[in-house]
């Protein structure tokens, strides 16, 4: 079990907001903000998986790419072994990427079809100045080896590879500097179901072997279950329920996080035939315009007057279980 | 339901040639299509039989380029020619070969017995013309209805799939509806002439879990309305679990397994549904213990070897697989396997009832 003291935290997220402007018109003005995330705190342990989880829109890639100052937050801290990283300059900035990578979610997209993968693998080095000449195309191989794939493969471009295959270049394209931390971006939704679980378990087997640490974001809430520690549900920019991955299966407590576990197909005819399941109503309301108080309001089965007008901060209730909403305990 | 009840009326003004009406709406017969391709030709599927009765719910799991979606699309006379060609194989659908209709008589059926609705509602959808004239197109264009009896049908349909305030939507053009509405509506114009068989290929796939909670649930209930068949495509296991009586599992274009929910789900018995079923996690699971996954990469469709084309990830695999590829048998009622070494996966898995 992953310490939970908070001195101990390898990223800490106080009060984050990333804000995207709405620009209209001939002289293109800002007319608004597109608040995609909207003041979360949470910590990530070392050696942890984080699991965040939510349905479009909800903000989950954009914490994860704010995390690695991919934007800059529009409010908030972002510590990294103590370090802000929003104070960082460039270069500081530069240095510190090193020890924090991402996987990101289209292996087709993510690959530059132009490059050997043993090339994008090596990109990383080269850009440090790391392990030059023979010591290099070393690393590439021991790379490859670790992800599992032949470092005969080395001099083939990407399209002559399958998804899974592609995906595990990207892996080791984010091992190569010899990072703590990863952000898993939906890394197996664009795999095929047979191939989903290999990358699962390489994941797996990597952050025993090199103690990496995961922020593993995803819609699949099952997936997320089997590979996370503790999972934080999203919704609209704010996070609404974070706890450990079997309290939260097993005792939900906000009513979105129940909707969205009792929305999940099990592959079990006889648990479909007999589960209750909670329907939500609607669609998810704009990030470019919430509802007032809380969020989830206007969809929520259990909503009173309060809801609309109040926000729910989070709120510790029990052991390492904090959930936003007036009404669950 | 009023707006149902009409709907099935109109099958008596389209279903002329019901009386011809076989035990099996729908019997596909050795189907085989390939692909002319610059690297060569895909066997993209490969002598499938299978067959769907009146208004049962037949799911089509497989992953990408299995041949789930082309075989669908080879009933329905959607193939992209003369790319594909249909090599072999009978597709009938209420008692008529559909594969040999003239195409003038394939518009008759498809849209009106025949529907289909796909993953991507908004590539589907005419993204200059507003909904509601859209729908009145497909309505007009099966049933001789007036302009204005069109479009209150139309407004009823939207009604009838949910979407809220349907009335003052009519106008609407797609760009202005979310991807859960959209695919409503994509689902209103195909049972809008009160198909028998309603094809759907992975409508929830790009939707969020809880509005494909929704359209799952809608779906079933039109179904039960309008007592048409439902052929559901689909990568997820989970949610066949949900939505078929059957399943019919494909790689590399075959058919592998074919079972009811309960022996698929509680005693798979082919190597690849062991390992499909194997690679999903549970939510009961501690999440301690490693997912099973399918060695390998899926194959490569331009020159499957002779012998059984799930070989090189098998675990099972023995000397013979190399050389004959197993047909399709029967080893229970109702329960089909394509493996030679069936005997051997009996309790292979351990989830059971």
């Amino acid at each position: 079990m992953v310490a939970e003291n908070e001195n101990q935290a390898l990223i800490r997220v106080e009060g984050l907001k990333v804000y995207f402007p709405i620009i209209r018109g001939l002289f293109q003005r800002k007319v608004g903000d597109v608040k995609a995330v909207d003041g979360i705190s949470f910590s990530i342990y070392p050696g942890e998986t984080l699991g965040f989880v939510g349905e479009s829109g909800c903000g989950k890639t954009t914490t994860g790419r704010a995390i690695l100052r991919v934007y800059k937050p529009a409010g908030g801290s972002i510590f990294f072994h103590d370090q802000n990283l929003v104070d960082l300059n460039r270069e500081q900035l530069r240095q510190t990427r090193r020890k924090m990578q991402i996987i990101f979610q289209d292996p087709y997209a993510s690959l530059n079809q132009r490059m050997t993968v043993g090339e994008i693998v090596a990109e990383p080095l080269e850009i440090f100045g790391l392990a030059n000449g023979s010591a290099r195309r070393e690393k590439v191989k021991e790379l490859f080896d670790l992800v599992g794939l032949s470092p005969s493969f080395l001099d083939r471009y990407p399209h002559e590879f399958s998804g899974g295959q592609r995906q595990r270049v990207g892996i080791a394209r984010a091992l190569a500097l010899d990072p703590e931390f990863i952000v898993c971006d939906e890394p197996i939704a664009a795999l095929d179901v047979s191939i989903q679980a290999q990358v699962i378990n390489l994941l797996e087997k990597l952050q025993a072997t090199l103690g990496l640490t995961y922020l593993f974001i995803a819609h699949d809430l099952s997936m997320v279950k089997h590979i996370s520690n503790r999972v934080a549900v999203m919704y609209l920019g704010k996070i609404v329920e974070l706890t450990g991955r079997t309290n939260l299966y097993k005792n939900p407590l906000h009513p979105y996080t129940q909707a969205l576990l009792s929305a999940i197909p099990i592959p079990d005819p006889a648990i479909e035939a007999t589960r209750n399941r909670i329907f939500l109503e609607g669609d998810i309301p704009s990030p470019a315009n919430p509802p007032s108080g809380c969020r989830f309001s206007t969809r929520c089965p259990i909503v009173q007057a309060v809801c609309r007008e109040t926000e729910p901060n989070m709120r510790q209730v029990g052991e390492s279980h904090e959930v936003a909403c007036h009404f669950a305990s | 339901m009023h707006s149902t009840q009409k709907i099935v009326d109109s099958r008596t003004e389209i279903g002329k040639k019901r009386s011809l009406s076989l035990t099996n709406l729908l019997e596909v017969r050795d189907l085989s299509v390939e692909f002319q391709t610059h690297e060569g030709i895909v066997q993209a599927v490969n002598h499938i039989s299978f067959s769907v009765v009146e208004g049962e719910t037949l799911g089509i799991v497989g992953e990408s380029g299995s041949g789930k979606t082309v075989t669908m699309l080879s009933v329905l006379g959607l193939l992209p020619v003369p790319m594909a060609r249909v090599s072999s194989g009978q597709v009938f659908f209420m008692g008529e070969d559909l594969l040999k209709l003239p195409e003038e008589n394939m518009r008759l059926v498809r849209g009106a017995k025949l529907a289909m609705i796909f993953q991507d509602p908004m590539t589907s959808l005419n993204p200059v013309l507003p909904v509601g004239l859209q729908i009145s197109e497909a309505i007009t264009s099966h049933l001789k209805l007036t302009k204005s009896q069109a479009l209150s049908r139309t407004r009823e349909l939207l009604e009838l799939v949910g979407i809220p305030g349907a009335k003052d939507r009519l106008k609407d053009y797609p760009h202005q509806f979310s991807g859960g509405m959209r695919q409503r509506v994509m689902i209103a114009m195909a049972v809008s002439c009160g198909p028998r068989l309603l094809v759907a290929d992975e409508p929830t796939t790009a939707l969020d879990v809880t509005i494909q909670a929704q359209i799952v649930d809608m779906v079933k209930r039109l179904q039960k309305e309008l007592d048409m068949a439902v052929i559901w495509i689909t990568h997820d296991l989970g949610l066949v679990a949900r939505l078929a009586r059957r399943v019919i599992v494909m790689y590399a274009g075959y058919i592998m397994e074919q079972a009811s929910v309960s022996d698929l789900y509680y005693s798979p018995r082919h190597p690849y549904t062991i390992g499909l079923l194997g690679s999903l996690p549970r939510l009961e699971d501690d999440g301690e213990t490693m997912l099973t996954s399918i060695p390998g990469q899926p194959p490569d469709m331009i020159g499957l070897p002779a012998g059984c084309p799930f070989l090189p990830r098998c675990t099972y695999a023995v000397e013979k697989c190399k050389e004959n590829n197993p047909l399709l048998s029967l080893i229970e009622p109702e329960h089909w396997v394509a493996c030679a070494e069936v005997s051997r996966t009996q309790g292979a898995w351990k989830h059971g009832r």
